[in-house]
C-alpha cells in the first residue's frame, strides 16, 4: 500500500509552542472561525457540544487528583486540552496540559491548585463560547 | 471512501465528520479503541483518523492490533492527536502511519493527505448495472 509512509510529517504538537501568557485572551476568535472554516451554524454546535462535555471532564480531573487515580487525570486532561485547542483557549488549555503532564508522571500530591485553576479558566471560556455564540451566531 | 474517525472527544469527532462529509467521504465514528478496532474489523473503513489518548485501549494499542492483522496491515492511519511525548512520537512513527497531525487539525493539510491516501487505495471492482 503506497499510501502507507515510513517518515511520517511529525509536527510539533500547537500546545507544546510556547509557553502560556497571562495577558493571552481566554479564547482566539480568529482561530476559532478558522477550525469551523466559517461555518457559524457548525460553531454553535462545536460549542453545545463542548459545553455539554466539560462538567464530566472536569469531575473526572478533580476526582482523580483526590483519590490519585493518575490514569484517569491524564486521559480526562488530555481530552480537555484538545477540545479547548478547537477553540483557541491558550490560557486553559496550558493548565490543562500542566495536569495532563502531573498525571503522567504520577505527581498528584499538590495538583488541586492546578485543578482549581484550570476550573476558573474553563469556567471563563465557557462564558466566552456563550458571549461568543449570542454576538455572532443568528 | 470510507473513513473512520476515532476520537474519545465528541467536538473533534463531529468537526471532522462534518468536514468529511461535505468533501464527500464516509465517515463512521468511534469514541473508544475498543469499539475502533471492532469497527476496522466489521466495517472494513479505507482509512482511520486516530487519536492516540482514548478508553477502551491507546491508539497504539490499535496500531499494533493493525500490524499484527494479515487483514488489516495495509490500513492507512492518519494519527491526530494532542500528545506531545516526543517517545510516544516516536513510536507512532515507527508503527507505519501515513501521518502524524497535531491538534487543532489543518483541515488543509487533512485534505491534501487524504488526497493522497485515496489516490493509492486499490481499485474497487465496478458494480454491474441490473445485478
Amino acid at each position: 500500500m503506497a499510501a502507507r509512509n515510513d517518515s511520517p510529517s511529525l509536527a510539533t504538537p500547537a500546545a507544546a509552542r510556547g509557553s502560556a501568557h497571562t495577558e493571552e485572551p481566554v479564547l482566539d476568535r480568529a482561530a476559532m472561525l478558522g477550525t469551523v472554516e466559517q461555518d457559524l451554524e457548525l460553531l454553535r454546535e462545536l460549542v453545545e457540544l463542548f459545553l455539554a462535555e466539560v462538567p464530566g471532564l472536569l469531575a473526572q480531573i478533580r476526582s482523580g487528583v483526590e483519590e490519585k487515580h493518575a490514569e484517569n487525570v491524564e486521559r480526562a486532561a488530555h481530552t480537555l486540552k484538545g477540545a479547548l485547542l478547537n477553540f483557541g483557549a491558550r490560557r486553559a488549555c496550558e493548565v490543562a496540559r500542566q495536569l495532563e503532564i502531573r498525571g503522567r508522571e504520577a505527581r498528584l500530591a499538590d495538583a488541586e491548585q492546578l485543578v482549581s485553576r484550570l476550573e476558573s479558566e474553563v469556567t471563563q471560556v465557557c462564558r466566552a463560547l456563550s458571549d461568543f455564540l449570542r454576538e455572532v451566531v443568528p | 471512501m470510507n473513513i473512520l474517525v476515532a476520537d474519545d472527544d465528541p467536538v473533534q469527532s463531529r468537526l471532522l465528520e462534518k468536514h468529511l462529509t461535505g468533501r464527500g467521504f464516509k465517515v463512521q465514528i468511534a469514541f473508544d479503541a475498543s469499539t475502533a478496532w471492532e469497527k476496522v474489523q466489521k466495517q472494513r473503513p479505507d482509512a482511520i483518523l486516530l487519536d492516540l489518548l482514548m478508553p477502551g485501549g491507546t491508539g497504539l494499542g490499535l496500531l499494533k492490533k493493525r500490524n499484527g492483522s494479515s487483514s488489516h496491515r495495509n490500513l492507512p492511519v492518519i494519527v491526530i492527536t494532542a500528545v506531545e511525548d516526543p517517545l510516544v512520537l516516536r513510536m507512532v512513527e515507527q508503527s507505519g502511519v501515513v501521518s502524524i497531525m497535531p491538534k487543532p487539525v489543518d483541515l488543509m493539510l487533512l485534505d491534501v493527505t487524504l488526497e493522497s491516501v485515496r489516490s493509492s487505495l486499490p481499485a474497487k471492482p465496478a458494480m454491474t448495472p441490473g445485478r
